[in-house]
Formats: structure tokens, C-alpha cells, sequence
């Protein structure tokens, strides 16, 4: 139950506030970069409020060939408002194709992993 | 990132907070299962002595000097510069990096990968780094050498934080859209008051993809 909570108030659908969605000017202009895109999961946007910073990876974490978007969440201590006190990591599976990738609600890989967590200190 | 070399994806972690000489290792098994943690320490090269002042270090795994043997790249927190050791690593639970990757411009790391970004064949660096002069964001580092001896060019910023209130935190390098060319994933912290002015500081945590361009 614990953990259907703390993935509820990690991806809790919420409007943006103008700006945040739309394109910074920045220096990715110069860079061949094209205008960001903030992802989403479950059809919503990836986005966490009043917590750690996340880290993020991709790789082909299930073997089939499609990436996976890894985010790892530091550990907060007593004031992170997720409650984690070690570093976790959350994964995100393409349940879209390669060229166009879609990504599925996440996983800790605690679940997957007994050890799958990083103690703090 | 396959660390130990076995042809598996494994999963490397660096440190959470107040154990910044050390990373973490998943090694994946045979049967697609985790092995469990394994915790690795890092020692700095001879001429080197770092400041420990705790925070998050930032670790990866590629082969860099091109012998097929995947490498240890790291970044120590709160202190300049990316430092390499030379796999294989065996059964080693203690690694001595072996010296600094030259920057220029050099400062203090917050996330890094190695890919190809000009696709010339060549492992290239990015590296996130909050300079000495203040700027702050993601710096590509491209690879003027030969095979297996890696030069790198003077860095250039590959994408700076949008404002000073929403700050890149992470960032890697993959190619999303399966169009053959490296896109970057990236993760932001915006901090902002609410209400609007008078409020309290909050921060909200994105996660963004910013393809590669057609002006490329």
C-alpha cells in the first residue's frame, strides 16, 4: 500500500503553470538540439513535486530491444515528502515502439531487486 | 552498462550522499535477475587529494581507451575534474583511478556520459559542470584522437540551464526516437514560490527529451 502511495503523489496529474511547458531560449538554439519535450508515463506528465532531484538513464533494461527510462531518486532523509530514506530507482518501460516510445507507469526496482536500493551514509 | 565485461547490462549506481568514495554495482545474472548489491570504493590517483565533504559522486562505465574492456569514469562530489581507472577489475573491491581526463573548461561534475555525439566512430564526452566563472550546463567534449587514445576538444555547451530557478540536475545520452542519432534526456528542478512572490519555495522535478535538430 505503501508503495501505491508514494507513486501516486510522485506522478499525480497536475496543470502546469504557463511556461513550464513550453520552450526555454536557451543555448540548445546553437547546439542542433530541437525544442524539449517533457515526457510522460502512464500518459501523464513526468513530473514530481517538492522532492529529491531525479537521475536519469536509459538502457535496454528488459532485453527486448526497447529502451527504458531509469530515474534515480536520492534518499531525502526525514524531510524528503516521499518518505525514502535510501536512494531508489524508479524504471519506466516502453510500451511503445523504438521510433516512437511510450512509457508505461513505473516500477521501483526494489520490487525487482531485494538489494535495489542505495543506503544512505 | 556492462561493467564486468560478460556481454550483461548491469547497473551502476553511484553514491547516496555521505558515502561519496564509493559506488554501487548490480550485476546482472545469467537468468536476467540482480545479483545483489555490491559496493565498491574509490581511491584517487597519487598526485591527487580531493576534499570529502559528502554529496552525490556520478560514475559510469565505457570503454575508453578502446582495448574491448569496459572502464570506471568518475566524478568525485564537490570537487573538479573526471577521473578515469582501466578495466578489467576483476575481483578488485577497492579501485585506484589512474589520472584526470584533461577538461577545458574545467569545474565541478554533476552527471556525465560517453557517447558519440558527432557519430565519427569516437567515444566523445559530455559532462554536466558548474564552471568556475559560474556558468553551468551540459558540455560536449569531442574526441580528436586516434583510435584508443582519446583527445578531447575544448568543451562546448551543448545546452545551459534555462533560467536560474530551473536548473539542470541530470542528464544521459540515448537515441530516443531510433532515428541513428544521439538525443539527450534530461532531468530539471524548478524552484518556485507559492503563492507567486510571497510564498513559500517549492521545487518541481521534470523530466525532458530534447532531440536532435534538423539545422544539425
Amino acid at each position: 500500500m505503501r508503495q501505491l502511495i508514494t507513486l501516486g503523489l510522485l506522478f499525480a496529474p497536475l496543470s502546469l503553470p504557463p511556461g513550464l511547458a513550453e520552450n526555454r531560449k536557451t543555448e540548445q538554439a546553437q547546439s542542433g538540439l530541437a525544442k524539449p519535450l517533457l515526457l510522460e508515463a502512464n500518459d501523464r506528465p513526468l513530473v514530481r513535486e517538492d522532492a529529491t532531484p531525479l537521475f536519469p538513464f536509459v538502457g535496454d533494461f528488459y532485453g527486448d530491444g526497447r529502451a527504458v527510462l531509469l530515474l534515480g531518486a536520492p534518499g531525502g532523509g526525514p524531510s524528503d515528502i516521499l518518505g525514502n530514506e535510501d536512494g531508489r530507482l524508479l524504471l519506466f518501460r516502453n510500451v511503445g515502439s523504438k521510433a516512437r516510445p511510450r512509457l508505461a507507469g513505473p516500477r521501483w526496482l526494489d520490487e525487482l531487486a531485494p538489494t535495489g536500493v542505495i543506503p544512505r551514509g | 552498462m556492462d561493467f564486468d565485461g560478460d556481454g550483461r547490462l548491469d547497473l551502476l549506481s553511484g553514491s547516496n550522499c555521505c558515502d561519496s568514495l564509493a559506488f554501487h554495482l548490480f550485476r546482472r545474472l545469467q537468468n536476467g535477475s540482480w545479483a545483489p548489491r555490491q559496493r565498491f570504493s574509490v581511491k584517487a590517483p597519487a598526485d591527487t587529494r580531493w576534499q570529502v565533504l559528502g554529496g552525490l559522486n556520478v560514475v559510469s562505465a565505457a570503454d575508453w581507451n578502446g582495448d574491448g574492456v569496459p572502464d570506471l569514469l568518475f566524478a568525485p562530489a564537490k570537487n573538479p575534474g573526471v577521473f578515469v581507472a582501466f578495466g578489467p577489475f576483476g575481483s578488485a573491491r577497492e579501485i585506484t583511478l589512474s589520472h584526470e581526463i584533461p577538461l577545458q573548461p574545467r569545474g565541478t561534475v554533476f552527471a556525465l556520459s560517453v557517447a558519440d555525439w558527432d557519430r565519427d566512430g569516437k567515444p566523445d564526452l559530455l559532462v554536466g559542470q558548474v564552471l568556475e566563472d559560474g556558468r553551468r550546463g551540459i558540455f560536449w567534449y569531442r574526441n580528436l584522437g586516434g583510435p584508443g587514445e582519446p583527445r578531447l576538444a575544448e568543451g562546448k555547451l551543448l545546452l545551459a540551464d534555462p533560467s536560474d530557478t530551473d536548473v539542470i540536475r541530470g542528464f544521459c545520452v540515448c537515441d530516443w526516437n531510433d532515428d541513428g542519432r544521439p538525443d539527450l534526456i534530461v532531468t530539471r528542478e524548478e524552484r518556485y514560490q507559492r503563492p507567486p512572490g510571497s510564498g513559500p519555495w517549492h521545487w518541481r522535478g521534470t523530466v525532458w527529451v530534447y532531440l536532435r535538430g534538423d539545422r544539425e
